[in-house]
């Protein structure tokens, strides 16, 4: 991202100035990653599935022999067993399968919407930081009106509009994340703005652009990614819920929340159909959550 | 005063004004067009022919210019118009009204058991003393956030119903229908509001004040009830507003799993058949209830914190949360 500096910012020449440490640089060294997971055993774990739910994205046929599609007739609607560890659906589809191969389509979906809520709404927060006076006011007042209106209401039109789908169900939950990318962002923008060593930067020669990209933007990238993990766990339970309305993926292909939408009719019978999705979707917002409270609270990601 | 509220009252008809055009603007201009939508929806490819398509899209008002559809829906809408439904032909208005009543009852039998469940929980974990029931207290709230309704709710059913067999699973009349239901809708606010409770609490009892209490010989429960409480719980109370939405979003998923009528079924019905009118309608819904909601609590917030001073001009209380 760049800012178009004008002349009359130009405070002299950047010469003979080392370029000033930005603080970022420090708290790198303050901690040891792994004994500080050591050290957090809820932390730990949450990061082990985070691994594993990433080689259930990435390989998802090195974690079940069976095939998520087809299925046999003569083990429908098996109970968990360890052949089947999540039990078989009607027509004899291995669960455990379906979910562990719906774990890829899950999580890009929430990763494509965090990434459309971050882009569009680091934008907002950047410009409306950087600029002031009424550009600020006039991007302010926008986020209110995004925040006014419920977010799985304002996804809801966006998909009423474009259409269903696995990919507009992302962009729809990407724009109801918006406004509070574009918050967060602006009020970091703000608080760095007017710290010392911005002052100190500007004062030892260096230009608007360099303060923006040496010492600005490295200190708003921790509470951002911080705040983006927060919100990937959010997408996820936004694109999950609607899926299971029945605007995400189409049948056949397992989702996470269309496998719960599937499992609710024959919730009667066969409990495990609704029950090991649903819990796969839980798990994963929890470590997701888990690891940005990690994130905010580290040095790295921003001292709050 | 009066003049605060009527400030106040302005500020929230242009959020409204602007949040209707924002609906506007995703429903119209975004790319996608409902007329070949709803002609597809059904099964499979469009079966319709080109000139249907213009028809339908004549009928509905859809081929004029996009400021003139804009302006004359304003217009209707400052008029108490919002428009007629693509999917039944009635108005808009009468349709959303009749929703209401049972997503009335449903969220505000939410909203009082999250109230209940979230300062319980959030006042317990910081009252408690044994450390493993504390970080039990407080994991609580953490598994809460993250339980996607549709699935707590349908794990409810299975449990409740099947398995226990004690309330039907859908379709009953009265309290025992509406039991389920809002308890599943109430856990993302009751967990949203205990995590909020139990960090300002932990907040609280670190101030000097409650040294000072402390000192004068108050008791523990004392010290937590009308001390700490007291504070912590004005910056949950000013969330109300973002609560209340949440409750909104959260009952379009609920009644879909339980079968009930109301808003969040017609939301859901609107949205299949790209019923545009009928989805604004229900956007500006949520943000009317919303603003409402934030208006409220600007308007009581000094009943309940006399240091907040309307008088003095430049207060809005708004959380950052």
């Amino acid at each position: 991202m760049t800012i178009a500096t004008t002349p009359d910012d130009m405070h002299g020449s950047r010469a003979g100035t080392p370029p000033a440490p930005g603080p970022a640089k420090q708290g790198r060294t303050r901690s040891v990653p792994a004994r500080w997971l050591l050290r957090n055993p809820g932390l730990l774990a949450a990061v082990a599935f985070i691994a594993v739910l990433l080689g259930w994205a990435l390989l998802p046929s090195l974690f079940t022999s069976h095939d998520p599609l087809r299925g046999l007739a003569s083990q429908a609607n098996q109970a968990p067993s360890w052949d089947h560890l999540f039990g078989t659906d009607r027509l004899g589809r291995d669960l455990f399968a379906r979910v562990v191969h719906g774990t890829s389509l899950s999580l890009r979906s929430a990763a494509l919407a965090v990434l459309v809520g971050l882009v569009a709404g680091s934008s907002i927060g950047l410009l409306a930081g950087f600029t002031g006076r009424w550009v600020d006011d006039l991007a302010m007042r926008f986020v209110d009106v995004l925040l006014s209106i419920p977010g799985l209401l304002l996804s809801l039109a966006v998909v009423t509009a474009i259409g269903f789908g696995t990919t507009n169900v992302a962009v729809a939950v990407g724009i109801g994340s918006v406004a509070s990318f574009a918050r967060v962002t602006r009020s970091e923008v703000l608080r760095i703005r007017g710290a010392t060593y911005v002052e100190a930067a500007y004062a030892s020669g260096c230009t608007r652009r360099t303060v923006l990209l040496r010492h600005v933007a490295p200190n708003v990238v921790g509470p951002v990614l911080a705040l983006a993990t927060l919100e990937f766990g959010t997408a996820c339970l936004a694109v999950s819920s609607l899926s299971f309305l029945g605007f995400g993926a189409v049948p056949p292909t397992p989702e996470w929340g269309s496998l719960v939408a599937e499992g609710r009719n024959a919730l009667a019978t066969s409990w495990w159909l609704a029950t090991f999705p649903g819990l796969a979707v839980v798990a994963t917002v929890v470590a997701a959550n888990r690891l940005a409270r990690a994130l905010v609270a580290d040095p790295r990601g921003g001292e709050r | 005063m009066t003049r605060y509220l009527r400030r106040r009252v302005f500020h929230a008809l242009i959020v409204l004004w602007a949040a209707y055009t924002l609906a506007f603007a995703v429903l119209y201009l975004l790319p996608g067009d409902p007329v070949q939508a709803m002609l597809s929806s059904g099964d499979g490819p469009s079966v319709a022919t080109a000139a249907q398509a213009d028809e339908l899209r004549a009928r509905l008002g859809l081929d004029r210019p996009l400021y003139a559809q804009y302006l004359d829906m304003v217009w209707d809408a400052v008029r108490g118009d919002l428009g007629t439904s693509y999917r039944t032909g009635e108005s808009v208005l009468g349709a959303v009204a009749r929703s209401l009543g049972p997503t009335f009852q449903l969220t505000a039998c939410a909203l009082v058991l999250a109230v209940i469940a979230g300062v319980s929980i959030g006042l317990l974990s910081t009252y408690v003393k044994s450390r493993a029931l504390r970080s039990i207290l407080q994991s609580i709230p953490a598994i809460g956030v993250s339980v996607p309704t549709f699935w707590s709710g349908l794990m409810l059913i299975q449990v409740v119903s099947f398995r226990w067999k004690l309330l039907p699973a859908i379709g009953a009349e009265g309290a025992s229908g509406l039991l389920m239901p809002a308890v599943a809708l109430a856990i993302p606010t009751a967990a949203t509001l205990a995590q909020l409770l139990s960090q300002r609490m932990a907040d609280t009892l670190n101030e000097t004040f409650v040294t000072t209490a402390r000192s004068k010989g108050a008791s523990r429960a004392r010290i937590h009830l009308r001390h700490a409480f007291r504070n912590a719980s004005l910056p949950a109370v000013t969330v109300l507003g973002m609560l209340v939405g949440q409750l909104l979003s959260g009952s379009v998923v609920v009644e879909t799993v339980f079968s009930r009528p109301g808003v969040g079924r017609l939301t859901i019905q609107s949205v299949e058949a790209h019923d545009l009118p009928v989805v604004q309608a229900l956007v500006i819904l949520g943000a009317l209830v919303y603003v409402a909601a934030n208006l409220a609590v600007d308007v009581l917030y000094p009943k309940l914190d006399p240091r907040v001073d309307l008088s003095a001009g430049a207060s809005t209380v708004r959380s950052s949360a």
